[in-house]
């Protein structure tokens, strides 16, 4: 709850998508496969919806990795990726390809 | 001369694949390509060199010279077993309140802090007749191997080969660390 607390208070990000992600966090090794990829499926809808399009993108694409690799998906990169999008607001699509890049950097 | 182009070629290589490269592509995600986030990072690069080097130099002082040879070799090893593995999560966050240039530049310096470029730095400072090149070919180094990804923004793992970088950078490290330490301790 305290990393929910700093990304909203550092970041003005809404509430609810801090506290989705931090959940998927917290929860990511118990969950099902399924039940991730329909939680992740969520809060990229959410953050679409409410114009985070960096967040939505990254969500996006935990889908895909979720679909692809399973459990051996790296979900922590993502999560670490997706605290970070909530604050690019404003940037757009491109913010999101920017963070996508990173995690790609620290999958290389 | 010679502090300038090792520290410059040191830098060079050892921020391949580096958390600092990821920093980059975090600011501009975050604040978009601009010239304050490329002045944010120069900065903060400079400043930790500045460090690294005043306190290599402080450090010289201390040490014989064949000791600081042997941190140099350390600091090569240490390096070259750093790039072994990609980067971590980012230690810090930007600061958005702060601004582009200011919230780059404070985590580029925290970011770099500790790192294995700025313990190269350091090392080669402690041995260099004028510390202040090894800072300059250092900030230099670190500069050039961060363009890439500066100007390649969301493209650059694709079109930038970081892993074979990386790995190359680690080789070329941990070989020259072994031939340094055991020359320096007179093995060879």
């Amino acid at each position: 709850m305290a990393t929910v607390m700093r990304i909203e208070a550092e970041q003005g990000a809404p509430t609810e998508l801090a506290a989705r992600i931090h959940q998927l966090g917290r929860d990511c090794a118990l969950l099902s496969v399924g039940e991730l990829c329909h939680r992740t499926d969520r809060l990229r809808v959410q953050a679409a919806a409410g114009g985070f399009a960096a967040l939505a993108r990254l969500a996006g694409a935990l889908g895909d990795a979720l679909a692809k690799d399973g459990r051996a998906a790296p979900v922590r990169i993502y999560i670490d990726l997706m605290e970070d999008a909530l604050g690019c607001a404003g940037q757009g699509a491109a913010a999101g390809e920017a963070l996508l890049a990173a995690a790609s950097v620290r999958l290389a | 001369m010679d502090a300038l182009l090792s520290s410059f070629l040191a830098a060079l290589i050892a921020e391949q694949g580096s958390a600092t490269q990821l920093l980059v592509l975090a600011a501009l995600a975050r604040f978009g390509r601009s010239g304050p986030v490329a002045l944010g990072l120069v900065a903060g690069i400079a400043l930790n060199a500045a460090l690294s080097a005043a306190a290599g130099a402080g450090a010289a002082a201390l040490v014989s010279y064949r000791a600081a040879l042997l941190m140099s070799a350390l600091a090569l090893l240490a390096a070259g077993g750093a790039m072994l593995f990609a980067p971590g999560t980012l230690k810090v966050q930007l600061y958005q309140r702060l601004g582009p240039f200011a919230a780059t530049l404070v985590a580029t310096f925290v970011q770099g802090f500790g790192d294995r470029t700025q313990f190269l730095i350091f090392a080669l400072a402690a041995r260099a007749e004028v510390p202040l090149l090894a800072a300059v070919g250092g900030t230099l180094g670190a500069i050039v191997s961060l363009l890439p990804a500066l100007l390649l923004g969301a493209a650059f793992p694709r079109r930038w080969p970081l892993t074979m970088l990386r790995r190359c950078g680690a080789a070329l490290f941990l070989l020259v660390g072994i031939v340094l330490s055991l020359a320096t301790l007179r093995l060879i």
